[in-house]
């Protein structure tokens, strides 16, 4: 009897994880809060009603029959409904969260082919599921970043898809046939491969958000270049006025000296006049406290 | 059927021909290349006929079948990882993509051999697939050749995975002939198409690897732009302040010189007439014509002031139509600021000077940094200084040496007698 609760509560539990990693990696529809409730809500519902029609024999021995259809497929809507995104996106989360749970549920598979103790199974599982789950949590802050750019990512879905096919060939199709040496051997290989996959998506996340924030650094940098090369204009205008002027110095000091020489007052004081005018026209904007 | 020696001879050398080959191109050779090329093959050759010896005198199936791995693969990684600048888990990867490239060619051709029982069969499949990686192969040459230096992390997850497929479907087969099982074929093949989309993954994080640099880099040179506009307009304010000052001057001045001479005292006016020589309009130094330049060294300048780094600037640059020089004011601005690092770590007592020598001719711009250095700098065996910072080379000489790569300038690095150089003609 308490081994058949036992595999009740581990059959219950299971959605319940794979829940709790969708809800970490959702992007909710706006406005978050109301959907974020109603995802909660249904899905609290959806695992109620299950784990009560658990409780009753009948529905235990249907349970592995149904799950998909009183369980799985309810999930699904509810959180295509819930989602702001209804594309690659969202069969990304699905597919990631099978895939991990796949991994652990092959840690749980691998030690009752290895042992006969019921509980060896859950405990494994449990044990898995926990880095899985801390790695989602740590993946979640650059996916949740990286989600609006990823608008065609069918090549982060196939991957997860193809592992996912394959965990299904090694404990379902060929497992029995095999020695538990081996599955083990592939159950490691398919981890570390999904783990490796997991993590170049994540560097390539990384570089993807880099590169955004570049991009938005060089078009800010591009206009104030450009208000600033528009201020500088002025000032250089100005410097090449005082460089001629600097050059008309001698011009005039020249005349000036002719001119007062010669005791020809009258154009000595039109130069100064002309010098006069040509200092306030063409420095009339310079301010002595600028 | 059993193949003979001779036909096992001539498909290890037909593999080998074409794995070395794809070795090869995604081999990033050491300097002088040629001199570790010819390396790279004299060993290669050595190990293809120490094989073929191998075989001949032992036999395939009996012993060649088991110990491959120690006698091709082995000194194949050997060999790379000493004709490789890089070292580790970089060079590991292109090891690790013939392994896959090879698993997908030997795995396809023992499969139809396996259903088509003529030994003969597999060597034609095995060359054409084979060969049919080669494009891919050429893909991935250029950028990944260009991630042995720009990426640092990652390699190992790169690494692991071309390993782990090959080793997964080398399992499925053996299962395969043990258990007879047609879903293990498909299932192998599953695995390797998904080593095609985990390099298609990889070559597109390559891709954007380089799109962000690029990115960076315009960024950076967009930064400089601005501060150099910033710097110009300093130096402009300060320059306009003192058109201002000789304004109210020069207005005094001719206000006195008509006073003078409309009171008829022209011995006065032509003693007023010497002040003009007096009056100029001090402008701020500009070391060259290239404002860009030219901001760069004046913030230094004020840096190295701070710092109480004697810093001189000889600057003769002619016009450079050629020459990007936004992107050599950062490479300069990058070897300043490490000279200007290198004095501020110098003991308390100790000279800290800094000299700067640039000129141009033509469309050759030769420059010396020269710094005082206390401290010994490593540098690693293609003479590139490494950061004591942390593992590899700082990110001013990454930039600088990218900047060598693109516009092919030659860029030595020195340190002697308590001096450290930085030549560069580009």
């Amino acid at each position: 009897m308490n081994d058949t609760l036992l595999i009740m509560a581990t059959k219950w539990f299971t959605p319940v994880f794979l829940a709790i990693c969708i809800y970490i990696l959702m992007d909710f529809a706006r406005p978050v809060r109301k959907w974020k409730a109603f995802w909660c809500l249904t899905g609290s519902f959806i695992m109620a009603v299950n784990g009560l029609l658990m409780l009753t024999a009948e529905f235990q021995q249907l349970y592995p029959r149904v799950w998909l259809f009183t369980v799985t497929l309810p999930f699904i809507a509810i959180t295509v409904t819930a989602s702001a995104n209804r594309d690659m996106r969202i069969v990304f989360i699905f597919v990631t969260v099978l895939l991990f749970r796949c991994l652990d549920a092959g840690c749980g598979i691998i030690a009752s082919l290895m042992s006969d103790i019921v509980w060896m199974d859950p405990v494994c599982r449990f044990a898995a599921g926990i880095p899985c789950m801390v790695l989602i949590i740590y993946y979640r802050e650059t996916y949740m970043s990286m989600i609006q750019f990823m608008k065609n990512g069918w090549v982060v879905c196939v991957l997860p898809v193809a592992f996912l096919c394959l965990m299904f060939f090694i404990f379902s199709a060929i497992s029995a046939k095999m020695t538990p040496a081996i599955v083990w051997l592939l159950y490691i290989l398919l981890a570390f491969l999904s783990f490796g996959v997991y993590y170049i998506i994540y560097l390539f996340f990384k570089k993807v958000l880099s590169e955004q924030l570049a991009r938005q650094n060089q078009h800010l940098l591009s206009l104030q270049a450009k208000a600033l090369r528009a201020q500088e204009a002025d000032y250089i205008e100005t410097e090449q006025q005082a460089t001629i002027l600097r050059h008309d110095l001698k011009h005039y000091e020249n005349l000036l000296k002719t001119y007062i020489a010669d005791g020809q007052n009258e154009e000595a004081l039109k130069i100064l006049e002309e010098a006069k005018e040509k200092l306030k026209n063409d420095f009339y904007d310079v301010e002595e406290d600028s | 059927m059993t193949p003979n020696l001779q036909f096992r001879i001539l498909e290890m050398i037909l593999t080998q021909i074409f794995l070395g080959g794809f070795v090869y191109l995604l081999t990033d050779f050491r300097a002088p290349q040629s001199r570790w090329k010819k390396i790279w093959l004299a060993i290669l050759l050595a190990t293809v006929f120490a094989n073929g010896v191998i075989i001949c005198v032992y036999g395939y199936e009996s012993l060649y079948s088991q110990i491959w791995p120690f006698t091709m693969t082995l000194p194949y990684v050997l060999n790379t990882l000493l004709v490789s600048k890089t070292r580790g888990f970089r060079t590991l990867f292109n090891i690790g993509t013939a392994l896959y490239v090879g698993a997908i060619a030997v795995l396809t051709a023992m499969l139809i051999q396996y259903f088509w029982p003529f030994y003969w069969v597999q060597l034609p499949i095995r060359v054409v697939a084979l060969a049919g990686s080669i494009p891919v192969i050429y893909r991935l040459r250029k950028p990944y050749l260009k991630m042995l230096t720009m990426m640092e992390s990652g390699w190992i997850a790169m690494c692991a995975i071309p390993f782990f497929i090959t080793v997964f479907s080398c399992i499925l087969i053996q299962q395969f002939i043990i258990l007879k099982d047609p879903l293990c074929i498909l299932f192998i093949y599953l695995m390797l198409a998904c080593g095609m989309c985990i390099y298609y993954m990889i070559y597109r994080f390559f891709i954007k690897v380089l799109e962000e640099q690029s990115a960076l880099h315009a960024e950076s040179i967009l930064r400089l732009q601005v501060a150099v506009s910033q710097d110009n307009l300093r130096i402009s304010k300060r320059n306009e302040k003192n058109i201002a000052a000789f304004r109210k001057q020069f207005m005094s001045w001719i206000d006195r010189m008509e006073k003078d001479i409309i009171d008829g005292d022209l011995p006065q006016a032509m003693d007023s007439l010497s002040d003009i020589e007096a009056m100029q309009i001090s402008h701020i130094s500009r070391y060259c014509r290239e404002p860009v330049l030219n901001a760069v060294f004046s913030v230094y300048e004020q840096q190295a002031g701070k710092d109480g780094t004697d810093l001189s600037i000889q600057a003769n640059l002619s016009s450079m139509p050629n020459i990007n020089t936004t992107e050599l004011a950062v490479v300069i601005s990058n070897a300043l600021s490490n000279a200007i690092e290198a004095c501020q770590a110098a003991p308390a007592g100790k000279p800290r000077i800094i000299s700067v020598l640039i000129k141009s001719q033509g469309d050759q711009v030769a420059a010396e940094i020269r710094n005082t250095c206390y401290a010994p700098v490593n540098f690693d065996k293609n003479g590139l200084p490494i950061s004591e910072k942390g593992e590899g080379h700082g990110i001013g000489t990454k930039s600088m040496t990218a900047f060598a790569q693109h516009t092919g300038a030659f860029m030595t690095f020195e340190e002697k007698d308590g001096w450290f150089t930085v030549r560069m003609l580009v």
